[in-house]
């Protein structure tokens, strides 16, 4: 007997029992779907994780003093004359900017607003590529160097500040100091920053004129390009730790270490689901056997009869095992769909890139073939060994 | 044509051996008309199952139109049954579903037959039983008649060596058991091999010759002198 005829009575049996079919398809989708949905948006948050870095400089890195060290902790650990020695000596290094972070009480023309600051260098622009200005002018070098009391705003403190009014050239109050506008920036914000309130940017040696002792939290640097990346980490390390009398002292991570480790979690993250959703397929995998054993039993006369007509038992195994194959792959399609559209509208509500995960569709329809053959090959077997006069004689 | 010797049956339940047949011997030429009788229990059942080859003898040999079919495997048994022997069954045994078309193609569908060829001989063999008309017609929508009419069609669609009919107007009233009975008649007249199992003497009285079994051994095997000829009220196309 053909294929093509075995599929048409297939398709009829299944037809033939619509909701039934239907309920034990339910299982696979729900399978499916789920493996589809977590696969999807697991692999789509890490290649918009990856799209992220390499937006962010891929070739940036971040040096602090490393919090676990057992050496002296001193405040001159790390200065704003290291990342200009720094910058002219190494080959590697592009650019290096001193950064120190906190957040102060900025009081505006009309109201007070808590505000991220952030006390760096001019180039720090040229560094964090998702900045860019939009209007005035960012720190410059003699600004800093002269300890000039400006300020640069991000576009969220500027509008929280002074509504729709322009900033620049206006004062603000902060440190009890008055401070004069000079530029307002925009920030392309990494899609996985959660923060609301705005940042406002500082000259660091106007910053150090507040500090008893004047000190440096982290530095951030520009490797020449992503080769470089190491070796840049590597002697800025080294160039620190000999400068400031220490063996290990420093920590120094890029933004792609940062990454490998969040991929780490991530895949973490989505093995443990697709566990629990392959899970749900193999339960959705027994329901199609239980389905198909009690539709042997039911057409027991049935296989007599073709068994009295001269069908061999390849023929009913082959019939049934198609039957259960073709539940699972209607299912898996459904699921496909539901698994690909769940993702997609989870996506655009986080926000994330859409992203379609071929090779779990692909696995997908592969995996529901063989959860068909695997749970539908034993009631098939059991079919195709019904001795004829016994089947004949059911009831 | 078909050739037993010394056919026996055991089996074993609770221990204990059943005979069920004794060493039966018989021989049926081709074109012949033959009845089976005999009260339940004698065997005449699982002898029909053995002509059908759907059961393995315990021992003896049996040929069917010169094939040794007792040492047969499983695939080549079912191929026996699929181009050999034509069952017709008390209960019709029609796929329910399936038309009455598609139900005399299927013994064609396991034949390998391609679909051109399947269509234009089932067509014929309904036309041959006088169901040209209903074809597309499902079991639950004809009359007992009809179901066996669909089911001698469907035996005939392979051109087997023998037609075996099991009660074949056990469920059937006296009207359509003539008008089965005159389609019989009538392939016999064409040249068709007949084995009717009944217990129906008057039906029995339609074949040319009357076997009957007793206790898994025949008991007589009788030439009928003046058949019965079966003559429908309504007229049956049998061409």
């Amino acid at each position: 007997m053909n294929l093509l005829e075995s599929f048409r009575i297939a398709i009829e049996g299944i037809w033939a029992n619509k909701m039934r079919s239907g309920l034990t398809m339910l299982g696979i989708v729900i399978g499916i779907t789920s493996v589809i949905a977590v696969n999807t948006l697991g692999q789509g948050g890490q290649q918009a994780l990856v799209n992220e870095v390499e937006k962010f400089g891929a070739t940036s890195f971040n040096v602090m003093v490393d919090w676990n060290s057992k050496e002296e902790f001193k405040n001159q650990d790390l200065t704003v004359e290291d990342t200009e020695i720094l910058t002219k000596a190494s080959p590697y290094i592009e650019k290096m900017v001193p950064v120190n972070y906190g957040s102060a009480d900025i009081q505006g023309p009309k109201k007070s607003e808590r505000t991220n600051i952030m006390a760096t260098g001019a180039d720090y622009l040229a560094i964090q590529s998702n900045i860019k200005l939009v209007k005035g002018r960012f720190i410059s070098k003699d600004d800093d160097l002269e300890k000039r009391a400006v300020i640069v705003l991000d576009d969220q403190a500027a509008a929280a500040l002074f509504k729709k009014q322009n900033p620049i050239g206006q004062r603000v109050r902060m440190y009890n100091t008055s401070v004069v506008v000079i530029g307002v920036v925009k920030e392309d914000k990494f899609r996985f920053d959660m923060s609301q309130s705005g940042t406002a940017y500082i000259p660091i040696r106007f910053d150090q004129t507040f500090q008893d002792e004047p000190y440096v939290s982290s530095l951030l640097g520009k490797a020449s390009s992503k080769e470089t990346v190491e070796l840049a980490m590597q002697q800025t390390k080294n160039y620190l730790n000999r400068k400031h009398n220490h063996t290990d002292h420093y920590m120094v991570r890029s933004l792609q270490q940062e990454l490998s480790q969040l991929n780490q979690m991530t895949d973490m993250l989505t093995l443990v689901f697709s566990v629990i959703a392959g899970i749900s397929l193999f339960v959705g995998g027994i329901g199609v056997m239980n389905i198909m054993l009690v539709s042997v039993t039911e057409r027991t006369r049935e296989i007599g009869i073709r068994k009295a007509l001269g069908a061999q038992r390849k023929d009913i195994l082959i019939q049934f095992l198609i039957e259960s194959v073709i539940v699972c792959l209607i299912g898996g399609t459904v699921g496909v769909i539901l698994g690909v559209g769940a993702a997609a509208i989870i996506t655009y509500f986080a926000g994330l890139p859409p992203f379609l995960a071929w090779d779990s569709v692909v696995l997908a329809f592969g995996f529901s073939s063989v959860i068909g053959i695997f749970f539908g090959l034993y009631p098939a077997n059991k079919a195709a060994k019904l001795d004829p006069i016994e089947a004949l004689r059911y009831e | 044509m078909l050739q037993i010797e010394g056919m026996t049956k055991t089996f074993v339940s609770g221990g204990t051996e059943l005979h069920i047949l004794k060493g039966v011997t018989l021989r049926v030429e081709a074109g012949e008309f033959v009845a089976i009788m005999g009260p339940s229990g004698s065997g005449k059942s699982t002898f029909m199952n053995m002509l059908g080859c759907l059961d393995r003898p315990s021992s003896g040999s049996y040929q069917l139109d010169g094939i040794e079919v007792t040492q047969l495997p499983e695939k080549k048994l079912a191929e026996v049954r699929n181009r050999k022997i034509g069952f017709v069954f008390q209960a019709f045994n029609l796929l329910p579903r399936s038309s009455a078309l598609q139900n005399v193609e299927l013994p064609m569908l396991y034949a390998g037959l391609g679909r051109k060829e399947r269509r234009t001989r089932a067509l014929d063999a309904l036309r041959r039983v006088g169901l040209a008309e209903r074809i597309n017609h499902k079991p639950p929508q004809l009359s007992g008649g009809q179901k066996q009419r669909v089911a001698i069609a469907r035996a005939l669609v392979n051109q087997p060596a023998i037609l075996l009919a099991d009660e074949p107007t056990g469920n059937l009233d006296s009207r359509s058991s003539v008008e089965i009975m005159a389609i019989f008649q009538e392939l016999h007249a064409q040249g068709v091999t007949i084995i009717l199992v009944t217990h129906e003497t008057d039906i029995a009285q339609h074949a040319q010759r009357i076997i009957t079994f007793k206790d898994g051994n025949i008991l007589s095997d009788e030439r009928v002198q003046e058949p019965l000829i079966a003559s429908p009220s309504e007229e049956v196309f049998v061409t």
